[in-house]
């Protein structure tokens, strides 16, 4: 299974390294340039990227100047930036950027929207595996070593989230609004109860952690 | 009612009114020596007259009681007014009775002895009004028994005296309309500047302080518009420097701002990643290392803000008479620092000279010069930090590298806030692109300036210099 590369471009370093960090974390292969310039340059020996995260204010060659150079190659862009007037995004997204992220922005945030980008342009994976299970994002079907094991829709969509967002923890009420939705009005309990299904349903018990006052993560030993 | 037409209205009244009061003293004056004439003439002629009848009377021996050759007489005289009046006289004087012989039958017996004469020369005479007509009426005695009414028209009196009064009144309104006329032009004419200096006004009020009004006078008018654009002058220039320190203010704060939100997303972040995600013991280590960094920018930023702050607030600063010698050694003390980390060494060069300063900031400032120095220096290199005498004979003060340099057209705007040549490569210099501003508020409240003189790859100098 090949992971998902990423091309980033922020000059700022403690920012670039913690994208690439959490990047890692979640399964993604990361190329990080501090220019602008470098980055187009690398272009003609490199070009396999599913998807580009772009500051605006860099050296060399500034965010829009780096989408323009990646547009041939169809590779999307996100850009992530500290100017957050309207114009720069109107020039942002005009000029064919999928997204726009002001900083200080979320990482979970980040990681949603590349997903959602990925996903429409059929980079992610149908099947996920992990801690030992096959997860057919597409049949609605989990298996462990081929037999299938039922699960209800709620507890399976529960599921793919953790899954996609592996070793990242994520609170309660973020779960209840990726699975269950925005409107959804209901109890953090839900997901509790949703949690402990999946754990003796899957024999889950020591990958799903339980992160205390934050909520949960799905762990997988590398 | 707009001024021009209340000052014409009121002047026109004014003179026509001073008018009418002269027409009416001139015409009354006229009148009454008019009536004199008229009196003097009707009295020669009725004279004249008196004196012929009487001769004749005298002469032909006529008694009074003969009517007929007195009328026939009369008639002669061609006079329709004349009336005779013979009175029968008793010896001792006393009146029988009257027989009236009358020309003409205006006037009523009973009239004429109701009337009162008074005398003119040696005759007696009276006024008499009949149907609009004036009268004189001339009374004489002929043998104490036929009295003579001599009845003379003086209308022509109080036709000329209406006709002086029509054309003087004409003369007076062509005055008054001729003399407010002219005022009319005048007024209107100096009151242009007025509409003028009005139309400024309002573009003024419009928001338009650019306009200047253009009067070639020396009066009050002119005196207004002058001070008026000075006015002007003074609120377009107030407004502009307003304009100009809101627009400072406004990028102040938006480079403020993006200033801050570098290090929060990464201090955020990271905090988040720590939290969240399950990382490897040397990931962890590197989180919080970036924490700490950026933190510690956080802080230089906010103490480089706090010092710039109190600068501008205007505190007190401490003006002290101090030798150069000691700024250096205070600067390289505080710069020795990153100059033994990049393997620099200062080369400075003084002689003797003073200068008037607060020390502590005055230090600041070299240490900042020196510090940008540093860093737009390669390793090893010198710098150098010396004194020169101006032209006037003033010492200035020059820190002078071999580094990159600065491109012209950033030149200008190195001095303010946040601005930054180079941003990535400042940014892990650890700077916040405060320094510059910082060097120029505190020159400012020295009354000094710093110069820059730059070129690239060649190297940097930058001059403190008296204004």
């Amino acid at each position: 299974m090949d992971k998902n590369r990423i091309l980033i471009v922020e000059d700022e370093e403690a920012i670039g390294k913690m994208i690439a960090m959490n990047l890692k974390v979640a399964g993604y292969e990361t190329v990080w340039f501090q220019d602008g310039r470098e980055a187009a340059d690398s272009l003609l020996q490199d070009s396999r990227y599913d998807l580009a995260l772009l500051d605006i204010m860099v050296p060399g060659l500034d965010g829009f100047g780096v989408m323009d150079v990646l547009k041939p190659y169809n590779i999307p862009v996100i850009f992530l930036t500290a100017k957050d007037d309207l114009d720069s995004k109107i020039q942002g997204l005009s000029g064919g950027a999928e997204d726009y992220l002001v900083k200080p922005f979320e990482m979970l945030e980040l990681l949603l929207r590349m997903e959602k980008i990925l996903a429409r342009t059929h980079k992610t994976e149908e099947i996920i595996r992990i801690a030992g299970l096959e997860i057919n994002t597409i049949e609605h079907i989990v298996r462990r070593d081929g037999v299938e094991i039922p699960l209800k829709p709620m507890e399976f969509d529960l599921l793919v989230v953790l899954a996609k967002n592996k070793n990242r923890a994520i609170s309660r009420d973020n779960l209840l609004h990726m699975v269950w939705g925005m409107d959804y009005v209901g109890e953090t309990r839900t997901v509790d109860v949703h949690i402990g299904q999946l754990r003796k349903k899957l024999n889950l018990g020591d990958n799903i952690k339980t992160i205390s006052k934050l909520g949960y993560r799905m762990e997988e030993e590398a | 009612m707009k001024l021009r037409t209340r000052i014409v209205w009121i002047s026109c009244i004014a003179v026509f009114a001073a008018g009418i009061l002269s027409d009416a003293v001139i015409w009354n004056v006229c009148r009454k020596s008019l009536a004199r004439e008229a009196l003097e003439s009707a009295y020669q002629s009725t004279y004249e007259g008196w004196q012929e009848i009487e001769n004749s009377l005298t002469k032909s021996g006529i008694r009074p009681a003969d009517y007929d050759a007195i009328s026939y007489l009369i008639k002669q005289q061609k006079n329709d007014y004349v009336i005779c009046i013979h009175s029968m006289l008793e010896d001792d004087g006393e009146t029988l009775g009257q027989k009236e012989v009358f020309n003409h039958t205006i006037v009523s017996m009973d009239e004429l002895t109701r009337e009162k004469f008074s005398s003119y020369h040696q005759m007696a005479y009276c006024r008499y009004t009949y149907e609009h007509m004036d009268f004189l009426i001339f009374k004489t005695t002929y043998e104490r028994e036929i009295d003579f009414y001599w009845l003379v028209d003086i209308s022509y009196v109080k036709r000329q005296l209406g006709a002086l009064a029509v054309v003087m009144l004409l003369i007076t309104l062509m005055v008054a309309l001729g003399v407010s006329g002219i005022l009319y032009y005048v007024i209107t004419k100096s009151f242009c500047p007025l509409r003028e200096l009005n139309a400024s006004a309002q573009s003024m009020a419009e928001g338009d302080y650019q306009r200047r009004i253009q009067i070639g006078r020396k009066d009050e008018l002119g005196m207004l518009a002058e001070n008026f654009n000075q006015m002007a002058e003074a609120v377009e220039q107030h407004t502009k420097s307003l304009e100009e320190s809101e627009y400072k203010k406004t990028l102040f704060m938006g480079n403020l701002t993006h200033e801050l939100k570098t290090p929060m997303t990464a201090i955020s972040g990271y905090a988040e990643t720590l939290l969240m995600t399950k990382l490897e013991p040397e990931e962890e280590e590197e989180a919080l290392h970036y924490i700490y960094t950026e933190c510690g920018r956080l802080e230089r930023l906010s103490k480089k803000m706090m010092q710039l702050l109190e600068l501008e607030q205007g505190t007190e600063l401490e003006f002290r008479e101090h030798r150069i010698k000691e700024l250096f050694e205070a600067a390289e003390e505080s710069c020795s620092a990153i100059l033994s980390q990049k393997n620099m060494r200062l080369k400075v060069e003084e002689h003797g000279e003073t200068m008037l300063c607060d020390k502590d900031l005055m230090t600041d400032v070299l240490v900042n010069l020196i510090d940008n120095a540093v860093k737009a220096s390669e390793d090893g290199s010198e710098i150098l930090v010396k004194t020169e005498a101006d032209k006037n004979g003033q010492p200035m003060i020059i820190v002078e590298d071999f580094g990159c340099g600065i491109p012209p057209e950033e030149q200008d705007k190195i001095l303010e806030p946040f601005y930054m040549v180079d941003k990535s490569r400042s940014r892990r210099n650890g700077g916040a692109g405060l320094g510059l501003a910082l060097i120029k508020l505190i020159l400012e409240k020295h009354r000094l300036r710093l110069a820059v003189e730059s070129e690239v790859g060649v190297g940097t100098r930058m001059k403190v210099t008296y204004v």
